[in-house]
């Protein structure tokens, strides 16, 4: 969806036609959920946390002026949800699921992917279990979402060099972590 | 992007947008019309206790008028004490001489200004409550 098309739909929702808004829900739902996956760690309650945000966003959708894209207006939104449920530790990082491992891992041909993928999966949870929940979100914007430092800083509210330290700092740690487990896994 | 940024994207670039349940957009579409049942209680609530508050206020300046109106020109005694019953028959009984003389005293600007008053009371009521109908209607079409 084109952002100009986008912009239409949401000025018809604005007005009154509020069976668009299930469009914008199609289209930005992956990109929300892997997000929030990534931050809380299980489907169950990244699901739940990712349909709150959908439903304040409706509620809300007369306050987007389109001053940045709706994506990054969504993830404001989801970034504030995470951080807001988190803190009241109604939700904890629990071990990433790897219930979204491709069907082809099983097939017998794949086997040496299906480790590499493993090992992956066991890496990510280990390097997100050592952030916390804001580095969890900004590091899931940078390299799972491709984000650039100015939507990160609009999307946390954090200023564009406060994004970047932050980053580089948990860029270190992480390749740290990789290491060390690459030393374990091929020790 | 250095070597670092590249392993790191490869890491986590394996769970990039996964498909979302299928029941997602049902259940968002369900969590919107509860909030929406949710959010006209809590409007209509809200009207009710505005005007409750507004009619107290307007119920207690009517009674304090009527009060002033009682002691100050038809001499009744709100003490409630048996001494006081006979002031509050006398009060009574000269309530129609009293009645006149006020409508016809040149000097009965304060009967104009408690019509006045209370004339202002209920415009300001019907002002608020044609807000709140709007206010509501808003909240319905979200």
């Amino acid at each position: 969806m084109s952002r100009e098309e986008e912009l239409k739909i949401i000025e018809k929702i604005k007005a009154g036609d509020s069976f668009l808004y299930d469009r914008l829900v199609l289209e930005h739902s992956p990109k929300i959920m892997s997000v929030i996956r990534g931050v809380v760690g299980n489907n169950e309650d990244a699901e739940e946390i990712a349909q709150d945000v959908f439903v304040k966003a409706f509620f809300s959708i007369d306050k987007f002026r389109g001053e940045s894209s709706f994506a990054t207006w969504l993830f404001r939104i989801a970034y504030n949800m995470a951080i807001s449920k988190m803190r009241k530790k109604r939700y904890s990082f629990v071990d990433i699921e790897k219930t979204n491992l491709p069907a082809h891992i099983n097939d017998q041909n794949n086997q040496n992917e299906a480790e590499e993928r493993e090992r992956r999966y066991i890496l990510l949870e280990k390097m997100l279990k050592n952030l916390d929940t804001n580095e969890r979100f900004l590091i899931m914007l940078f390299y799972n979402q491709d984000k650039s430092i100015r939507e990160i800083s609009q999307i946390t509210g954090m200023g564009e060099s406060n994004v970047k330290v932050t980053l580089h700092r948990i860029k270190k740690r992480l390749a740290l972590i990789a290491d060390s487990k690459m030393e374990v896994s091929y020790g | 992007m250095d070597s670092d940024d590249k392993y790191l994207k490869g890491i986590f670039s394996d769970s990039v947008n996964d498909a979302v349940p299928l029941s997602f957009l049902a259940v968002v579409n369900r969590k919107i019309e509860f909030e929406k049942a949710a959010r006209i209680k809590r409007a209509s609530r809200k009207e009710i206790l505005t005007q409750v508050l507004f009619f107290a206020a307007a119920l207690s300046i009517l009674i304090a008028a009527f009060i002033y109106i009682g002691k100050n020109y038809f001499d009744i005694n709100f003490s409630f004490t048996f001494s006081a019953a006979d002031k509050f028959n006398l009060g009574v009984k000269s309530a129609g001489l009293r009645v006149k003389e006020v409508f016809l005293n040149p000097d009965s600007i304060i009967w104009y200004v408690i019509a006045l008053n209370t004339a202002l009371l209920v415009v300001l009521q019907q002002i608020i409550q044609r807000k709140l109908h709007t206010s509501d209607k808003k909240t319905n079409r979200n």
